[in-house]
């Protein structure tokens, strides 16, 4: 998975921000098949991309995909004072080999970028 | 009615209740039960409100809302409003309408790089039962974990397996390597119910006769984010499908069990 490293988690939420705007999200999802839906406030999608934090080192990756590489340079004139570098492979530092690792990452993620929080 | 139940709405339309949609399941099991004998006749009734403290069950055809192609919530079905959700674009999983390794019903396929989706809030377990109509081709991968990996994770290769953790006291349900890993899907079941030894993990219907070892954490509970498919990083993520989830806040009798994975398999088909 390719993906934009940051040293400032500021700088990834940003870019993650306009990236999001331009796309035009939040977007409402479609409901099919029958029963209970959940509510349009929880079932809508409003990221295209996460923003993750190294488990050991002070660096943030906003993934990339093809939506996000095409609104690129629109959203590199929209944070002239950020740098957004070019797309680099998230290696395996990234992710965690064991369950044991994942309580390091719980620990290391600070709450506002704990993507699983479900904010 | 029925065509009516599976016919896709538009959000915020709900063209039936959860107890008419229950209902309406189970008479059209009852149906296909009459018209059959056998000792398996009396399982295609069966649904899994029928038992007590469920606290989630998601079904392919049920409680679906779509981004395009992909899935942006799988509703809960209990009555608990324990909803699987993921909102963002890159981490949901794939629907498929008609899954021929399911009998032809729909599943939600996890792609093992990015596909994770968790309740939207907070899931109470103690004891506990998760069941899965699941594929998995990844050895180190998750079928589910709640938020803080200490507390409870359900692993698919060797090692701690299962984990259960309360008050800082812990214990596992361990198998050989790559034990959850088969091209075709099975139905997976953990239960705990407060003992070491209550520590089971089956598949299609089998107890894998899981090493348990730690000391009893008994019968306390938890209160986290449920995550299906990955941990909560999200990582370890799961490349396969799930055709339907199911969790219940206590440790089901074998009975019990065997009422619900014969439900699974003659609604699937896959064993």
């Amino acid at each position: 998975m390719n993906a934009f490293i940051f040293v400032a988690a500021t700088d990834a939420q940003s870019t993650q921000s306009d990236c999001d705007t331009r796309l035009g999200y939040p977007k409402p999802g479609v409901d099919i098949g029958g029963g209970v839906h959940a509510p349009p406030a929880q079932s809508s999608t409003v990221h295209e991309a996460p923003v993750l934090k190294h488990r050991t080192l002070t660096q943030w990756a906003f993934l990339s995909t093809p939506n996000v590489q095409a609104i690129l340079p629109t959203v590199k004139a929209d944070l002239p004072a950020v740098t957004i570098g070019t797309a680099t492979a998230l290696d395996a530092t990234w992710n965690d080999a064991t369950p044991a690792d994942s309580v390091v990452v719980a620990a290391a993620l600070p709450a506002a970028q704990d993507i699983t929080s479900g904010a | 009615m029925l065509s009516t139940l599976f016919t896709p709405s538009p959000r915020g339309t709900r063209l039936i209740s959860p107890e008419d949609c229950v209902q309406a399941m189970g008479r059209r099991r009852t149906l296909r039960a009459s018209r059959r004998s056998g000792p398996n006749a009396s399982s295609n009734t069966f649904l899994p409100t029928q038992l007590a403290n469920l606290l989630l069950w998601t079904r392919g055809d049920l409680g679906i809302t779509l981004n395009g192609s992909n899935v942006s919530a799988w509703a809960d079905q209990s009555g608990n409003g324990n909803h699987l959700v993921q909102g963002t674009a890159l981490n949901q999983p794939l629907y498929v309408a008609s899954d021929a390794a399911y009998g032809g019903k729909p599943s939600l396929t996890w792609d093992g790089s990015t596909s994770s989706m968790h309740t939207t809030g907070t899931v109470t377990l103690g004891p506990g039962t998760y069941i899965f109509a699941v594929k998995n081709t990844t050895a180190s991968s998750y079928f589910a974990v709640f938020q803080n990996d200490s507390t409870d994770y359900l692993f698919a290769s060797t090692g701690l397996s299962s984990f259960v953790s309360r008050s800082a006291v812990s214990c596992t349900a361990n198998l050989g390597a790559a034990w959850g890993v088969n091209a075709s899907p099975r139905t997976i079941v953990r239960t705990f119910d407060g003992t070491v030894a209550g520590h089971t993990i089956r598949a299609n219907g089998v107890d894998l006769g899981a090493t348990t070892a730690g000391s009893p954490p008994g019968t306390g509970t938890t209160a986290q984010t449920l995550f299906v498919g990955s941990n909560h990083t999200p990582a370890l993520f799961l490349t396969g499908s799930f055709a339907e989830c199911i969790v219940y806040g206590r440790a089901l009798s074998v009975p019990e069990l065997q009422q619900v994975e014969a439900y699974i398999r003659t609604r699937y088909g896959y064993y």
